[in-house]
């Protein structure tokens, strides 16, 4: 079963480790622009969200290159660009819904999560739960879990009222 | 040229005429004085004259950071702001956290040196190198949350620091805010933001902090992750925040009347304690690069104020100072914590010098006609909120109250201030002796250049009753060397409290220099070997531990005598007289200060004695108080032995 990278905003404070240890590893400095990873602070629902590349079952980012310079890597599942393919016309940053993909400047190039060789930096560095590489099936029964919990919550707040 | 660790460059921007200039970070007194305070603190030194009063254009404000900030260096936000403060005339370094310090580094700018005033309200804009004094005519009378909020949304993601209106009316008590969720500036930072026009200050920034030695730093800081990992307490402190030592805050601070009454805990817990926080809605937050996020917004789910929300880097600030008001409720907490913040003002301060006034009153000393009919009720929060407001804009005699202490003696005499309060240096001490024992906090508010504060005296002795043995781990992780342990710990109470503080304030310096936060549950992760590390790993200059010691020790020394140079000297370090007098517990026991270990009472001899034994571990002059030259010189501060013959 392949793993896969589960996000949980509510359990996010916005200590940015992810995006600092992405960039660590990808380009041995620190930078939030070169991080394949973020968080935003959303103040207005009070919530951190990490955004990053979903690895898409339909990944539009994959259709819209001309180049052919981004595929889905066998090993991981991540979707990966390849450098010396991409010419920068950021196309698929433009149809990406999550912003997951980027312009490295200095490198010239599109940049975005390969899930560090199934091995991601980011859930490694994340204290708080908000970031899991877990079994893909083992995932979908804990974010059921997850919405069983709101569910009851929801039920117990109905008959209190 | 490369800089690592450090942005590199340092941004003056004068608001009189609106020039903006860049210039390189100084690399030789970057490495000298190690970053954040200990630069800020030179740069102060050269550019600000002594006796300059410190709302002229003329005062600098210094904000800005350490090498550390920007890396993944875990809990590395720290974000210093040096200036003269008019609360106690002192030059300090104060410290916040959140965003704005990490995103300036990330613009490119380890530091930003703001001189003169601005001639109508403006707020300073650094987009990496896009900077720009901006028009803030519509943010101008809008409190701290709302500014915030607004430059939020227009910058995205950003750091912001943001003053109330208690800036805008040049207040002493006057503090900015970090991204709602620290404070910055405790002692006026935002008055003389004010007294710029200055509302505010947004960074944000897409370049890259580089590292010297990438493998090097990678294995000083896996080794922090791993111990926050194996961190029993990690999960409760995400969850409870610092509210999770409540048990001990609420003793060490629970005292009102004055201070001269501690009331029944029991009763407060259940109210307004930990058991009362539970029940609030909670969302945790942290500041970029924390591992053991403490932060929170609460919300309240019931009562009269029921969907008010605070973001508040601690619940339990307002909850003990609440109980020196003696306001009932958390709901009453929160809406005290929620309104000061939004102001910007000085929980603190504000809630001692309030009580101070209840207490005259309750005294028969004072009536309602000495403070302008202002109402004098304990226990009623919307009597709290009026005075917090009359303070903030500087109404009636919240004008007195808004020059804090220096207000309350012109206004009722300088005597009756300095008999019935612990006032060192123009601000009230806030840790108490006579309940904590005199601990290295208690004691380093005599020392401390800028005026007794939360962070005085470093974190020797944060908690209560710490057995011996953890007290000395703690010196070997702060780099004590033998020696200095051997004389911190030769003392028949075991601890000898002055010669102790010396090292503990090195520590602190060390954090504010570098950019750790020295929050008790960050800085019990750090030890000086993995500082060592961390530092010359990031920054390419390869320095040992004990030479960072010695070198924080030179930031300590400069601090010192910026402050020698404006008039302060031993007579300002005396202890208050009220910490000899007792208190009374709701009970009727009497309350004296002891030593920290609770062996025996002390007496002022006692105090004195750890004063000259203080000053004697400092190499300083013990008569006077105040650095010999041979010390300036074995520190390589020649420069400021001119500064002793004042």
């Amino acid at each position: 079963m392949k793993k896969i990278l589960m996000i949980d905003p509510d359990n996010c404070v916005g200590c940015r480790q992810c995006a600092l240890s992405c960039s660590f590893n990808k380009e041995h400095l620190f930078s939030l622009a070169k991080a394949r990873i973020t968080t935003l602070w959303a103040y207005k629902i009070d919530m951190n969200v990490p955004m990053m590349c979903q690895h898409c079952e339909k990944p539009l980012c994959l259709d819209v290159c001309p180049m052919g310079a981004i595929s889905r890597s066998e090993e991981s599942g991540a979707i990966v660009i390849d450098p010396d393919r991409c010419i920068g016309c950021r196309m698929c940053m433009v149809v990406c819904p999550f912003g997951a993909v980027t312009w490295d400047e200095d490198a010239k190039c599109m940049i975005k999560c390969d899930l560090c060789d199934s091995d991601p930096e980011c859930v490694k560095h994340c204290l708080y739960g908000a970031l899991t590489w877990l079994p893909a099936d083992e995932a979908a029964i804990s974010r059921r879990q997850l919405g069983a919990g709101y569910l009851a919550e929801a039920l117990i707040k109905l008959k209190e009222d | 040229m490369d800089y690592f660790g450090y942005a590199g460059k340092e941004l003056y921007i004068d608001l009189t005429d609106g020039v903006i200039e860049e210039k390189p970070l100084n690399l030789d007194m970057a490495v000298k004085f190690l970053g954040g305070m200990g630069i800020q603190q030179r740069l102060l030194y050269d550019l600000l004259k002594p006796g300059t009063d410190p709302y002229s254009p003329e005062n600098p404000i210094i904000i800005g950071s350490g090498p550390l900030t920007g890396t993944g260096a875990p809990g590395s936000p720290r974000v210093m702001g040096t200036t003269k403060y008019p609360e106690t005339g002192a030059i300090g370094s104060a410290g916040g956290a959140m965003r704005f310090g990490f995103m300036l580094k990330f613009a490119g700018y380890d530091h930003i040196i703001i001189t003169g005033k601005a001639s109508k309200p403006v707020y300073i804009k650094i987009v990496n190198d896009d900077v720009e004094i901006c028009d803030a005519t519509h943010l101008w009378g809008k409190d701290i949350v709302e500014t915030t909020e607004n430059l939020w949304d227009v910058y995205g993601d950003c750091g912001v620091i943001a003053m109330g209106q208690a800036g805008e009316h040049l207040g002493k008590l006057a503090q900015a805010a970090c991204d709602l969720g620290s404070s910055l500036g405790r002692g006026g930072l935002a008055g003389i933001m004010g007294s710029k026009n200055l509302k505010a200050l947004v960074a944000s920034g897409t370049g890259s902090i580089k590292i010297a030695d990438a493998e090097r730093f990678k294995k000083a800081r896996e080794t922090l992750f791993e111990g926050a990992k194996r961190y029993a307490y990690h999960g409760d402190i995400v969850r409870y925040g610092i509210m999770q030592s409540w048990a001990n805050y609420r003793v060490q601070f629970g005292y009102t009347k004055n201070r001269t009454l501690v009331p029944d805990l029991k009763i407060i817990d259940k109210g307004i304690g930990f058991e009362a926080y539970k029940k609030l809605g909670k969302t945790a937050f942290g500041c970029p690069s924390c591992f053991i996020a403490d932060k929170e917004i609460v919300e309240m789910h019931s009562g009269r104020f029921k969907g008010l929300k605070w973001s508040t880097a601690a619940y339990l600030n307002a909850a003990i100072l609440s109980t020196r008001l003696d306001l009932k409720d958390s709901g009453e907490a929160v809406k005290f914590g929620e309104v000061t913040d939004r102001l910007g003002i000085d929980q603190l301060g504000f809630s001692d010098l309030l009580d101070f006034i209840f207490t005259l009153h309750e005294e028969g000393t004072i009536g309602s006609s000495d403070v302008g009919g202002l109402p004098l009720k304990r226990g009623d929060i919307d009597v709290v909120l009026t005075w917090l407001e009359k303070t903030a804009n500087r109404e009636g005699f919240g004008n007195v109250i808004a020059d804090s202490w220096q207000g309350l003696m012109n206004a009722f005499g300088e005597d009756l201030v300095k008999d019935k309060t612990a006032v060192i240096k123009g601000r009230e001490g806030i840790w108490e002796p006579r309940i904590s024992g005199l601990g290295t906090n208690e004691f380093a508010q005599l020392t401390y250049p800028r005026g007794p504060n939360a962070e005085s005296g470093g974190s020797g002795l944060y908690a209560l009753n710490q057995p011996i043995e953890t007290v000395r781990r703690h010196a070997q992780r702060m780099g004590m060397s033998k020696e200095a342990i051997d004389r911190s710990f030769d003392s028949p109470l075991k601890i000898n409290i002055g010669r102790f503080v010396t090292s503990s304030e090195h520590w602190l310096a060390l954090f504010n220099s570098l950019g750790i936060c020295n929050r008790h549950v960050n800085n019990r992760f750090y030890h000086i070997d993995i500082i060592a590390e961390l530092y010359s790993a990031a920054t390419g200059i390869d320095q040992s531990p004990q030479e960072l010691i010695k070198y924080s020790e030179r930031v300590w020394n400069l601090f010192k005598m910026i402050n020698v140079r404006e008039g302060f000297s031993k007579k300002d370090d005396e202890p208050p007289e009220v910490w000899f007098q007792p208190m009374v517990t709701h009970e009727g026991k009497e309350l004296y200060m002891m030593d920290y270990y609770k062996t025996r009472r002390l007496t002022r001899e006692d105090v004195e004695q750890w004063l000259r034994d203080y000053y004697n571990e400092r190499g300083w002059n013990i008569e006077t108080g105040i650095p010999t030259r041979e010390k300036l010189v074995e520190l390589g501060l020649e420069e400021m032995v001119p500064g002793l013959q004042k």
